[in-house]
């Protein structure tokens, strides 16, 4: 017997998925690597392949429900054992109960013919467009395979936008005094720490590292302007405009003595709110920041902001990462639905050419990294593409430097058990 | 408002059109003496004469001929042609005469063509089609097709007093019907409106002459499912409403078309091309079409209500195109 779990590459943005189609039937001979079931994560749709091969034993989350990550799905059994429950056990996901006999007992993934156009009515076409969504991430609810209006709507409504969503980003809020979007996860009380994500990133970006920070702090995780759930910043943008509003998002949560976290723009960030001392600052844990020097792959940058489909996308990723599997599929769509908004794509490729002026990094804040009287660590990728590691050195011999062998620019993906150990270390070190 | 039946609502606007307007006259074949087959212009010669009610030999493209002839020159003749099957006998004076004259010669063409078709009496093959398309198909005629009693007077008086020809197409298991039917002699129905039968919100139907008592049927067969219909009555063949179309689809996003007649360039498919010009971006099914397969009406009963559209296939094409 085999455990059919929630894992795979969008794992890492998410917390608990929605089952949104079982591909194979109790009963089903299924083979290692044979797609079973798809959910839907916090962004995309997920399919999750059969971990062994064998007969589908048993479905525990049918279609419709909610389950964590981790958690078991169903469950392969040897080819001889017995289907545990009977086929018709299977409840069909419906859009509303007054048409019930409408719909069929399995919805169907969006039907491709083979020119590779998605089937959808003009209608859910249309609205779909309005909406920014991309009909290759849809399923199905009718037996034509074809995709109507109710499906999207339906994935409209289970998009992450959706605060009030059970199970994920509870405490997400809007703050008052500020229009950054900020979540609070981790420990209720204790130390906080401010994640500054970055560019072309968002608070998701940090799932990771927040379940290997576990309870141990109170984290508080901003949206950059124009990222994720936060607007586009008004005007041109500068690092310090951005560190500007980062504080006044934290002083709109009440806060001002926090350990600040930022990755690449957000090490920038976070350089330029500790040198304002807008808010207090207690330690500062740098991973692969900007702003220590004039070298960033402006390609990446570029190409980052500007894709709009999956083959565009894809090449950016990878130089992301060392360990190429990361890049998976599911990964990618996960990475571009939350970017499908074009306004956002905009805002971005605005902000890029703002702060990254011809691909050089315009600011630089060696000087405040060195200045500092807080606990500071940098932590860089030994492999990492798209800022040069270098920029750590000669920083001033206060300030920690930790370099990670097979990391690339992402390590609190990469490694997230590692980086959370160093982070709390820095954190300790300031009290 | 009285209580009248199809036929009798027809007597009587052609009664008060004829009392209103001297020039009106009508002809046709056993419409006199026999006051017609279906007893449509009963009594209307012992009131009006035999000059103004007109019994004609079996030659229907003599008839149409003369109807023309009658318009051209100063009077309203309304002309009734027994059976739809026999309108191929009569398309020349429509096709070549009565929708091209007012183009070549200015002049104007007031001519009522009333005629009935329609399956559902065990009538045979020559005598139970329905013909729609084949007049709805020509430029410069006017179709409409009235099912409730009430539409009946009120699209034929304005028929009457249309300056262009128009086709009156009745139907012969509507003749019976009875309801109520405005008394007043001003009474008319505007040609070129649909008229709503009952609103809904997943689907409409737009269905022509007595398929739309069979829409009707199917929209309570799918209220049992839990589907909400909207029938539309496109009593009004030519011109189309398309407004009315266009509304219903924007609210409901799903299509059934419906017409007793044949599916092949039938009148159904002419409303399905319609939609899909003008409401295509409003569309979450394919247009779904209920039409009688393309053959002939057979006599034998059991076969005969096999082959003509009704309330179930009606629901079960909604169905599909809900899925």
């Amino acid at each position: 017997m085999t455990d059919i779990t929630v894992v795979g590459a969008g794992g890492e943005y998410m917390e608990s998925v929605v089952v949104v189609e079982w591909h194979k039937r109790l009963g089903d001979a299924v083979a290692a690597g044979e797609l079973v079931v798809t959910v839907e994560t916090a962004k995309a749709a997920t399919e999750i392949e059969a971990p062994a091969s064998g007969i589908l034993a048993e479905v525990r989350a049918e279609v419709g429900k909610e389950i964590e990550v981790g958690g078991v799905l169903g469950v392969i059994a040897d080819s001889a054992a017995p289907a545990a429950r009977p086929v018709e056990d299977r409840p069909a996901i419906r859009p509303s109960p007054a048409k019930a006999a409408e719909v069929p007992a399995n919805p169907v993934p969006a039907r491709s013919p083979p020119n590779g156009r998605v089937l959808a009515s003009p209608l859910a076409r249309r609205v779909a467009a309005q909406k920014n969504i991309d009909l290759s991430v849809l399923t199905a609810s009718s037996v034509s395979g074809r995709i109507k209006l109710r499906d999207v709507e339906a994935y409209e409504k289970a998009r992450p936008k959706d605060a009030l969503r059970p199970g994920l980003d509870k405490s997400a809020a809007l703050s008052a005094e500020a229009l950054l979007h900020v979540t609070r996860r981790g420990a209720a009380n204790g130390d906080t720490l401010v994640l500054l994500h970055g560019f072309g990133a968002d608070s998701l970006s940090w799932q990771p590292l927040v379940a290997a920070l576990g309870d141990s702090a109170s984290l508080v995780l901003v949206d950059l302007p124009g990222h994720g759930r936060s607007p586009a910043p008004h005007g041109r943008s500068s690092v310090h405009s951005l560190a500007g509003m980062v504080a006044d998002a934290l002083r709109g949560q009440g806060l001002d003595d926090v350990h600040l976290v930022g990755h690449s723009l957000g090490g920038a960030v976070a350089l330029a709110l500790a040198e304002s001392g807008a808010v207090g600052v207690r330690s500062l844990t740098l991973l692969a920041p900007a702003g220590l020097g004039p070298e960033i792959d402006g390609a990446f940058v570029q190409g980052y902001a500007r894709a709009t489909r999956a083959d565009s996308l894809r090449p950016w990723l990878l130089k992301l990462f060392a360990d190429a599997s990361i890049v998976t599929p599911g990964f990618v769509s996960a990475t571009l639905q939350a970017r499908s908004g074009a306004a956002m794509r905009d805002a971005q490729s605005e902000l890029a050419d703002a702060i990254f002026p011809d691909g050089t990094q315009a600011a630089e804040f060696r000087g405040v990294l060195e200045r500092l009287a807080v606990p500071r660590k940098v932590i860089w990728g030994e492999q990492d593409r798209i800022i040069p590691k270098r920029h750590a050195m000669d920083t001033g011999a206060a300030v920690a430097l930790h370099f990670l062998p097979g990391i690339g620019h992402m390590p609190h993906v990469e490694d997230p058990m590692t980086v959370a150990r160093l982070i709390l270390q820095n954190v300790r070190s300031a009290s | 408002m009285a209580k009248l039946r199809y036929a009798e609502a027809l007597n009587q606007a052609l009664r008060e059109e004829m009392q209103r307007d001297p020039s009106v006259f009508l002809f046709g074949e056993d419409i006199a003496r026999y006051g017609g087959v279906f007893k449509v212009t009963r009594g209307l010669m012992d009131e009006f004469g035999e000059g103004r009610v007109r019994d004609t030999p079996i030659s229907e493209q003599t008839l149409a001929a003369m109807a023309v002839s009658a318009a051209m020159t100063g009077t309203r003749p309304v002309l009734e042609i027994m059976y739809a099957d026999f309108m191929p006998l009569v398309l020349d004076a429509l096709i070549n005469q009565a929708s091209v004259y007012e183009y070549l010669w200015d002049v104007s063409m007031p001519f009522v063509l009333r005629t009935q078709g329609g399956g559902g009496a065990g009538a045979g093959a020559q005598h139970s089609k329905s013909l729609d398309s084949l007049v709805a198909h020509i430029p410069g005629l006017k179709v409409v097709a009235p099912v409730t009693p009430a539409d009946a007077k009120g699209l034929l008086k304005t028929a009457i007093r249309d300056s262009q020809p128009v086709i009156f197409l009745e139907h012969k298991l509507l003749y019976n019907l009875r309801d109520d039917v405005p008394d007043d002699p001003d009474f008319t129905v505007e040609i070129g409106k649909a008229r709503t039968v009952c609103e809904g919100a997943d689907i409409s139907i737009f269905a022509t002459s007595r398929m739309v008592l069979e829409s009707q049927k199917a929209a309570e067969l799918l209220a049992a499912d839990g589907i909400s219909t909207e029938v539309i009555d496109l009593r009004s063949l030519r011109p189309l409403d398309l407004a009315a179309i266009k509304t219903s689809i924007a609210k409901t996003h799903h299509a059934v078309v419906v017409n007793e007649g044949w599916r092949f360039c039938g009148y159904a498919a002419e409303l399905s091309a319609t939609i899909m010009d003008h409401a295509f971006d409003d569309l979450d099914g394919p247009v779904a079409r209920v039409t009688l397969p393309d053959m002939p009406v057979p006599y034998s009963e059991p076969l005969e209500m096999a082959v003509l559209p009704n309330a179930a296939k009606i629901a079960d094409a909604a169905r599909a195109t809900l899925r």
